[in-house]
C-alpha cells in the first residue's frame, strides 16, 4: 500500500467567489508514502502544508499532476469536526466519528474507549456548550486518534488539555508511532518531527524539498 | 451516506429543540402563527369569503412555507459548514440532504395534524393519493431545487440575496394566498411551470371537497413530473461541473 502524488499542483481562489483570481499553493509536488511510513511536513505558515495533506486526503483536488492513492481508508485527523455544542458529547462522538469518515457502527465500537479516554466520565452527557475549552479538546483529541485509518493525516493537533492530558496524547502518538499505521504529519514542531518521523519533507513556496 | 445524512438531519433536530425553551413546540407553532396572520390579512381586513378559504390558504401557506424553509437552509449547507467542507470527504450532495431531511421530518409531522383537522372538517375525497405523490415531488423539487442553490452561492456569494428576491417572487406565483382559477386564462399556462403551484393546487383538489380548479389532476400531475424532471439534470449538471471548485472557493 502507497500513496504518491506526481507532479502535483493545486491553485485555490483568492477570495470566496469563482471569478477572483487563483492562487498556487502547491507547486509541482512529486512524493510517495509507503505503508508503515511517518513521514513529517514542516514549513512556516501559509505554506501550503494544509492543504497538501487534504490533496493527500482527497478533499481537494489537484489543478495539475496525479494522485495515486492504494490506502483503503485515509483519515484526516481534525479537531472538532462537526461539533454541536448544544448536544452532548455523546452524541457529538457519533457525529464527528461519522464525519472524520467512519462508519457508524465502527463509531459505536469504540465509543466506551473514546469516553475512557477522554476522562470526561459522566459529563459525556452534558450538553457541550457546558465544557470547558480543555475538555472540548479532549474529546475532540480522544475521537480524532481512537479511530484509527490506514493513513493517518494529522494536522498540529497534538497535546491538548492540561499537562497530565498532554503527556497521554504524546503516549498515545507514539503508540500510533510504532504500529504499522502510516502517518504524514504537519507541525511547526522540527523537534518533535525529526524524532518521530523516517522522513522529513519542508514545503516553502509551493515547492516540497526533502530534508532527510 | 444516507445514514449519515438521516443520523446528522435527527441530531441537528435534537440541536435545534435544545435550543429553545418550546422545543419541537415550535414546528405547529411557527406555521399556526403564518396562517393566522395571513387568514387576518386577506379574511378580515381584505374580506376574501371564499368557502373553505382557511384550508386553501393553510396548504399554500404549509407546503410553500416548507420549500422556502428547506431552500434557504439549503443555501448555508456548504458555506455554514465551512470546516466539515474542507476537512472532510462528505460529498457535498450529502450535507444538503441532511439539512432537507430535517425539515422534511418537522414538514410531515404538521402534515400529519393537519391532514387530521381536514379530516375532522371534511370528508377525505378518493383522491387522497395525490398527496403521497405532491409529497415525493415536492421533497425531490427541493432537494434538487436546494442542490443547485447550495453550490451555486459559495461561487456567488452575491447570489444569496438574489434568492430572497426568488423565493419571494415565489410566494407570488404559486397561489399561496389564492386559487390558481383566480389566475386569468391567458397566464394560467405559464402559472402552471411552478411546480409549487401545481403542488398546491393538487393538494387543494385532493383535500378540499367542491374545490373549483383550473386544472385537472392529471393535467397538474403531468406538468409537476415534466418540471421536477427539469430541475432534476439541471441540478445534476450543475453538481457534476461545479463540486470540485466549490472546496477551493469555500
Amino acid at each position: 500500500m502507497s500513496i504518491s502524488l506526481v507532479n502535483v499542483s493545486l491553485e485555490l481562489y483568492q477570495t470566496g467567489s469563482v471569478f477572483s483570481p487563483k492562487v498556487k499553493i502547491l507547486d509541482d509536488i512529486t512524493m510517495t508514502v509507503n505503508k508503515g511510513e511517518n513521514i513529517g511536513i514542516i514549513g512556516h505558515n501559509g505554506a501550503g502544508k494544509s492543504s497538501l495533506l487534504r490533496l493527500l486526503a482527497g478533499i481537494y483536488k489537484p489543478s495539475i499532476g496525479v494522485i495515486n492513492n492504494k490506502f483503503q481508508h485515509v483519515s484526516l485527523a481534525t479537531l472538532e469536526l462537526g461539533f454541536d455544542y448544544n448536544l452532548t458529547g455523546y452524541d457529538n462522538i457519533v457525529i464527528s466519528g461519522m464525519l472524520i469518515g467512519f462508519k457508524y457502527s465502527e463509531v459505536i465500537k469504540v465509543r466506551e474507549e473514546i469516553i475512557g479516554f477522554s476522562e470526561l466520565g459522566k459529563a459525556i452527557q452534558l450538553p457541550m456548550k457546558t465544557y470547558s475549552s480543555g475538555m472540548s479538546a479532549r474529546l475532540a483529541f480522544a475521537i480524532a486518534f481512537t479511530l484509527e485509518a490506514d493513513l493517518m493525516l494529522v494536522d498540529e493537533v497534538l497535546g491538548v488539555g492540561d499537562q497530565e492530558f498532554k503527556s497521554k496524547c504524546e503516549n498515545k502518538f507514539r503508540e500510533m508511532l510504532e504500529s504499522d499505521k502510516t502517518l504524514i504529519i504537519v507541525s511547526h514542531d522540527h523537534d518533535m518531527i525529526s524524532r518521530c518521523c523516517d522522513k522529513i519533507f519542508r514545503l516553502g513556496q509551493g515547492k516540497l524539498i526533502n530534508v532527510n | 451516506m444516507l445514514s449519515m445524512s438521516i443520523l446528522r438531519a435527527l441530531y441537528s433536530l435534537k440541536s435545534e429543540n435544545n435550543r429553545t425553551l418550546l422545543s419541537f413546540f415550535w414546528w405547529f407553532l411557527a406555521p399556526t402563527i403564518d396562517i393566522a396572520v395571513l387568514y387576518f390579512v386577506f379574511s378580515i381586513l381584505l374580506g376574501n369569503k371564499t368557502e373553505g378559504f382557511l384550508f386553501v390558504l393553510s396548504i399554500g401557506v404549509l407546503y410553500f412555507n416548507w420549500f422556502s424553509t428547506s431552500v434557504n437552509n439549503a443555501a448555508n449547507a456548504l458555506v455554514g459548514q465551512r470546516h466539515i467542507v474542507i476537512n472532510t470527504n462528505i460529498s457535498l450532495y450529502s450535507l444538503v440532504l441532511s439539512s432537507n431531511l430535517s425539515d422534511l421530518i418537522k414538514q410531515l409531522l404538521v402534515l400529519f395534524v393537519f391532514l387530521f383537522l381536514v379530516a375532522w372538517q371534511y370528508n377525505l375525497s378518493g383522491s387522497i393519493w395525490v398527496l403521497g405523490i405532491t409529497l415525493i415531488a415536492e421533497f425531490t423539487f427541493i432537494y434538487f431545487f436546494s442542490l443547485i442553490v447550495a453550490i451555486i452561492i459559495p461561487l456567488i456569494p452575491d447570489l444569496r440575496l438574489i434568492l430572497n428576491v426568488i423565493i419571494q417572487l415565489m410566494v407570488f406565483s404559486s397561489g399561496v394566498f389564492f386559487s390558481a382559477g383566480n389566475v386569468p386564462v391567458e397566464y394560467q399556462k405559464f402559472f402552471f411551470y411552478n411546480p409549487l403551484a401545481n403542488i398546491i393546487e393538487l393538494n387543494r383538489i385532493a383535500l378540499i371537497p367542491n374545490y373549483v380548479s383550473s386544472v385537472s389532476i392529471s393535467e397538474a400531475l403531468l406538468s409537476l413530473a415534466l418540471s421536477v424532471t427539469c430541475i432534476l439534470f439541471l441540478s445534476c449538471l450543475i453538481y457534476k461541473s461545479f463540486k470540485v471548485k466549490v472546496r477551493k472557493v469555500i
